[in-house]
């Protein structure tokens, strides 16, 4: 198998007396969607913030491409190639999806007038996301439709594509169905299924585990800051997922 | 064409098409009006609030608002009167003026950019605080009498050209491109309708509107030197109701006075119809009570049309999206 | 040891500060004591920004210095609202005199009743409000009839009979409506033919915007009345830059500006007339008026018609002078 794009060291971080994350190690390969399931407070949101750079972990290493990494911001997690949507997006509903895709990160004129006057790419920014939409067949309304105008499961699948299309080799995806009804799930997950054919890995959190179930290759169980599974998704049911989860029995391997 | 494309249509073009209809109906009643020295007569009355208007517009679309701008410029005119009658000389007695503005902006986005203090009431204690100023540096004695190179500023030509009105265009030029060409633009709607989003994706939330804060300050005093130039005296009366003109102008133009909204485009219509507006009422000799009942009555028009257009452009977005998206029972957004 | 300096600091701050409050009480009590020997004058003056009003202010304080009065002055601007409310405030803080230049005469008549009440004058100025004590009513009306007489005469002697009239005023203020209807009806009697033009300005950088348009639909108008001095300038430099040629103009404005007076001193081919008002004697007589009523005057007028004097070119200089010297 070859190297991991992302691999966590024995991640661990308390607050205060609260071991919210107890040496976790997890290894995401590209084409691979890792599930990230666990119940309420077993440490999954401390593990995203971790990978996305919002907070530091107290012990142990996050190493991207073979580099370890230090992220002191999420700007910092973002260059070293790991984007992370969380529930509320990022997307600006005033703007248009090509704009909302490319904001912050304009694409200038190539040259020195084009940096010295500030002026943007517009033709070069709309021919890379046109070819985003043909590469991830994105089941998307025009490029140039406001994001206001976007039903929720769309601006989700904008969210995401917006962190692939900047190249990233990981992409930590925070609950994206939650709050979602069934069509508009479906849209979000039969997008992060093509994904898996474009070598990215992907990591999904949820709680929601026909969803995992239906995307993930991997799945790694959380429970209580510690993790208690990780292995290959075919192998396991629903309700052995649930008995890890919940810590009832211990499945068996 | 789908509805939504002829709704934006006219929701882009409709202020063009009143300030057609309304320069038809001057042209009908008056003989003089459409003439090539009367609009750049129009020009020239609106080139002054046209300049402030720009950064004005931008800071709207943040979300922030400056209402100091014309105590401001009467504040930048009557000390660069000062700096003349004491013998600065004209170039430096011009950057002092410029660099009142300059500083009186960075002192508002400071305080509203950075440290996150309401717009409306620093720029309102501005509104009053800079008039004062302004009173106290003449003690009522109004300086006058700056000589002909200063003249120039406000009264010369350039091909036949006001030069206030070439100020005009240089500056809404420079605002047309960082509007729909730059960066900036995309940025101050960010700004404007998603500061938290912005602010997480890495756009620069205070500092852009700190320098538009400045910026702001900068039309300010440029507009009230021209206007000391104009009247060849820097009158404690210059940028009376200057805040509310340009006010009017933007919200006219249609930027949500909420931000993250709006086009400089139709902040251009939105100028020329009020300047329009005055000048053709008196051209006609309409009584002079009528031009404030006008004007208030487009701008109520203005914002009915505007929540208008809003409520179809939600109402419009489910139909529309359905035929991309398989079959969608209304979903809560 | 520290913790114990500090708290003995702070005791005694404490007890500096009671003496502080206290003697501020005792200096509070006195106070009254003192401002009794001292009558207090609040004069409301709107428009600060005007040329003149230093020069009214100038000789309203130099004759309350005489007199031994407290001036207070107004920051009301010309909003008749804002005036009403500052008229309050000084009536609560007890005055002796209210003398007031009134935006809203009608909205200014209760006021008179309960200045009366707290035993204070009230004495009016520009305009004449129902009940007053004393007054110094600028005769605008009079000085409408003179100067649309002089317009008049300018038209017939120097544009042949015929010519267009424009008016800057503002809808608002009764000082203004009388000047302008006045010369509007004075023009009228001796040439019932005359066409007018209005358009609102009452400063110069609105009289500027406004002579603007006026001029493009009348670029042959040779005769224009400003309700203001200032308004006036922005009328001149409108002529001064519209390439039209000055000859036979005629400019006026009211008030009798610094800058208007200078300009009609040098025979400023545009501005060549303000009615001018002594702005010198309101300002003494403002002062003066409660004198007279305190101590059983009258030795001079407490009801007072202040005319308008028409400087023009041919006014001569030294004349100008005499007016100007309220200025210096």
């Amino acid at each position: 198998m070859s190297a991991p794009i992302l691999e966590l060291r024995a991640l661990s971080k308390s607050f205060g007396p609260v071991h919210a994350v107890k040496t976790v190690s997890l290894a995401a390969h590209a084409g691979e969607v890792i599930g990230l399931i666990g119940d309420n407070g077993a440490g999954k949101s401390t593990l995203t913030r971790m990978i996305a750079g919002a907070i530091r972990p107290d012990q142990g290493d996050i190493i991207v491409n073979g580099q370890k990494e230090h992220f002191e911001t999420a700007q910092d997690a973002r260059r070293a190639g790991i984007e992370t949507v969380f529930q509320t997006l990022a997307l600006v509903p005033g703007l248009d999806i090509v704009e909302n895709i490319f904001l912050g990160r304009e694409l200038l004129v190539p040259g020195a007038t084009g940096r010295a006057t500030r002026t943007m790419d517009v033709a070069a920014m709309r021919r890379r996301v046109e070819e985003g939409y043909q590469r991830f067949g994105l089941n998307l309304p025009d490029m140039r439709t406001k994001v206001a105008a976007l039903s929720g499961g769309q601006r989700q699948v904008v969210a995401i594509a917006r962190a692939v299309l900047w190249g990233s080799g990981v992409v930590v995806l925070d609950e994206p169905t939650a709050a979602l009804g069934v069509k508009q799930t479906e849209l979000v997950l039969s997008f992060i299924e093509r994904l898996r054919s474009h070598k990215v890995a992907v990591i999904f959190i949820s709680h929601n585990m026909q969803h995992v179930m239906r995307v993930a290759d991997r799945v790694c169980v959380l429970r209580l800051g510690r993790k208690v599974h990780d292995g290959p998704m075919s192998k396991l049911s629903g309700t052995d997922l649930v008995a890890l989860m919940t810590g009832a029995t211990i499945a068996a391997q | 064409m789908t509805r939504q494309q002829i709704l934006g249509w006219t929701q882009r073009n409709g202020l063009f098409f009143a300030l057609a209809i309304l320069i038809a109906i001057f042209s009908i009643l008056s003989s003089r009006f459409l003439t090539v020295p009367n609009f750049t007569v129009i020009l020239l009355q609106n080139a002054v609030i046209g300049l402030i208007v720009v950064p004005g517009a931008m800071l709207i679309l943040c979300g922030l608002v400056d209402l100091s701008v014309g105590s401001v410029a009467v504040l930048s005119a009557v000390v660069f009167g000062q700096a003349m009658a004491s013998g600065l000389g004209l170039p430096v007695s011009l950057l002092i003026g410029l660099a009142v503005g300059a500083a009186w902006g960075a002192f508002n986005g400071y305080l509203i950019a950075i440290q996150g203090f309401s717009p409306i009431i620093i720029t309102l204690g501005g509104l009053a605080g800079a008039r004062g100023l302004a009173e106290f540096v003449t003690q009522g004695y109004t300086t006058y009498g700056y000589g002909r190179e200063f003249a120039f500023l406000g009264n010369g030509k350039l091909l036949g050209v006001p030069v206030p009105v070439i100020l005009f265009a240089i500056v809404f030029l420079i605002g047309l491109h960082l509007w729909y060409r730059a960066p900036l633009g995309r940025h101050m709607i960010a700004v404007g309708g998603a500061k938290d989003t912005a602010a997480e994706i890495g756009i620069k939330v205070k500092l852009i509107p700190f320098w538009l804060y400045v910026a702001s300050g900068l039309a300010a005093a440029l507009g009230g030197l021209i206007i000391a130039s104009q009247l060849d005296g820097a009158a404690v009366t210059i940028g009376t109701g200057m805040e509310l003109e340009v006010l009017t102008a933007i919200l006219l133009g249609g930027v949500s006075f909420t931000g993250g909204r709006g086009s400089l485009f139709g902040v251009l219509f939105g100028l020329l119809f009020v300047g329009v507006l005055s000048n053709g009422l008196v051209q006609v000799n309409v009584s002079p009570y009528f031009e404030q009942v006008a004007i208030g009555a487009a701008l109520c028009g203005a914002a009915a049309l505007d929540m208008f257009y809003q409520r179809l452009e939600r109402l419009n977005v489910p139909v529309e999206s359905e035929p991309i998206e398989a079959p969608q029972a209304g979903e809560a957004q | 040891m520290v913790t114990k300096l500090r708290a003995v600091n702070r005791r005694n701050l404490m007890k500096l500060s009671g003496a502080g409050i206290a003697g501020a009480g005792i200096a509070w009590m006195g106070l009254p004591v003192l401002a009794q020997e001292k009558k207090r004058i609040a004069i409301a003056h709107p428009d600060r920004a005007a040329d003149y009003y230093q020069g009214f202010m100038n000789a309203a304080l130099k004759e309350a210095e005489k007199r031994g009065y407290e001036v207070l002055q107004s920051f009301s601007g010309m909003d008749p609202q804002k005036q009403l409310a500052e008229v309050n405030t000084w009536l609560a803080s007890g005055i002796d005199a209210l003398v007031v230049l009134a935006l809203d005469a009608n909205a200014m008549a209760p006021t008179v009743a309960k200045v009366h009440e707290q035993k204070a004058l009230f004495i009016s100025y520009a305009n004449r409000i129902d009940g007053e004590d004393g007054f110094i009513k600028w005769a605008d009306r009079d000085a409408g009839a003179l100067l649309g007489a002089y317009a008049a005469k300018h038209i017939k002697e120097k544009l042949g009979g015929k010519g267009d009239v424009g008016f800057l005023t503002a809808t608002n203020i009764q000082v203004v409506t009388d000047r302008i209807e006045s010369t509007h009806e004075a023009i009228l009697k001796e040439l019932p033919d005359t066409k007018f033009f209005e358009a609102t300005a009452l400063n110069a950088p609105d009289g500027l915007k406004a002579t603007q348009s006026l001029l493009q639909a009348h670029p042959e108008m040779k005769v224009l009345i400003c309700c203001t001095d200032d308004g006036a300038l922005g009328a001149r430099s409108a002529y001064q830059n519209s390439g039209l040629a000055a000859d036979n103009l005629l400019i006026a404005g009211f008030d009798g500006a610094k800058q208007n007076l200078n300009l009609i001193k040098a025979r400023d081919p545009y501005l060549q007339v303000s009615m001018a008002l002594d702005i010198g004697d309101i300002g003494r007589r403002v002062i003066d008026i409660p004198y007279q009523l305190w101590n059983g005057g009258p030795e001079s007028e407490t009801h007072v018609l202040q005319q308008y004097k028409l400087v023009g070119h041919e006014t001569p200089t030294e004349d100008i002078d005499v007016i100007l010297s309220v200025y210096a």
